[in-house]
């Protein structure tokens, strides 16, 4: 394997655990803990959405990759589609604090957004009302466009490779990388889900709520250079 | 049993609270506030050898994810040092943020310059360090500059 490849893929495997569980690992706790109950002898069907929110994500990563060693430059593309992540960062957010007002229990208030026609509100209620565990593969699609400095060093790189497949590969290793991380984590917080749906149900909710909030803010903030 | 359960999993709940929250809001250390205004100076460290590693970054402001050059002059006792093999690694401190190196190429006597990024962290942080190191004459200097981003 090239030092590049192998870079990438070891940056993913150590960022994995060193960056990805703190700034994505609340977003895995939001739809793991916000999806339907099950026990932990069940742990092998609630694979499915892990792994598809991973797919998705690692899906992004080696496009905007591809995009990136294709065109060569890092600061143009990133320029371009820096609108659409900070867009995703404050869905990112609405969505955290749906799923933590829904953990928390007071889902039954949130009535007024129904009946308001906000774009990105009502996409954040669709994704969180939908049945099938398919919708976990787009989530991880979008949610991989997140602005996050990390991913961001390895799309340098895939610049740097000056051609799509190089620049794709780069960044699928970077991704499959950060696998073990995110995966773990998820499956860790499975394991609590059915237990913390108990007595601390409720705070795990407020947590999430928190995480959604900073979430927001933090969009708002890259959106508007608050 | 059920209770002993629950004596475990309640602070690791917590725990995992505030570690998400810690550390995505961490405050730059003391030891991580900036050592000199590279905004609005080039910064200089002087080695116990006598080495001066003067850094500078340009265009200022200095930005994230912009194309930015860095600028390193070596000198020792006054003297420029020519033909030196000069990279920096540019990291967050307290966070990882990937291999980011910037490989510099001389332009004159004693000075050098590449090309770079520096990225932007979702986590609103902007403290970043620059560490220069320097190959001359089978030996290496190194300095780190700690600085701020817009």
């Amino acid at each position: 394997m090239e030092p590049g490849y192998l870079l990438a893929l070891t940056t993913g495997i150590l960022g994995g655990f060193g960056h990805c569980i703190g700034m994505c690992g609340p977003l895995v706790a939001s739809y793991t803990l916000a999806s339907p109950s099950a026990g932990v002898h069940l742990l092998i069907n609630r694979m499915p959405p892990h792994l598809l929110y991973n797919l998705g994500r690692i899906t992004t990563y080696a496009i905007i990759g591809g995009i990136m060693g294709i065109s060569g430059s890092f600061v143009n593309v990133a320029g371009r589609i820096a609108g659409i992540q900070n867009i995703v960062a404050i869905a990112a957010g609405v969505m955290m604090i749906g799923m933590g007002l829904n953990i928390a229990g007071v889902r039954g208030n949130l009535e007024w957004i129904d009946k308001r026609n906000i774009t990105v509100l009502r996409a954040a209620q669709k994704v969180l009302r939908s049945p099938s565990p398919l919708r976990y593969y787009p989530l991880g699609l979008l949610l991989g466009l997140l602005p996050c400095g990390l991913s961001y060093t390895v799309f340098i790189a895939s610049a740097g490779t000056g051609g799509l497949l190089s620049g794709m590969l780069t960044s699928l290793l970077f991704g499959i990388g950060t696998l073990p991380a995110i995966l773990l984590f998820g499956i860790v917080i499975t394991f609590l889900s059915p237990t913390l749906r108990g007595r601390i149900y409720r705070a795990g909710g407020v947590i999430v709520i928190i995480m959604g909030v900073y979430f927001l803010y933090q969009g708002m903030r890259l959106y508007v250079d608050l | 049993m059920r209770d002993s359960r629950w004596k475990y999993l309640v602070p690791m709940v917590m725990a995992f609270g505030i570690m998400s929250i810690a550390v995505l809001t961490t405050a730059a250390s003391p030891e991580n506030r900036p050592a000199c205004d590279i905004q609005q100076a080039p910064c200089v460290a002087h080695t116990v050898d006598n080495t001066r590693i003067e850094l500078d970054i340009l265009p200022r402001p200095i930005r994230a994810m912009t194309d930015l050059t860095f600028v390193v002059s070596l000198s020792k006792n006054g003297k420029p040092i020519a033909d030196a093999l000069i990279q920096i690694d540019l990291t967050m401190p307290g966070m990882s943020m990937g291999k980011n190196q910037v490989r510099l190429k001389m332009v004159s006597n004693g000075r050098y310059e590449g090309q770079g990024i520096i990225t932007r962290c979702m986590s609103g942080r902007k403290n970043w360090k620059a560490d220069v190191v320097a190959n001359h004459a089978g030996k290496a200097v190194e300095a780190d500059f700690i600085f701020e981003v817009k």
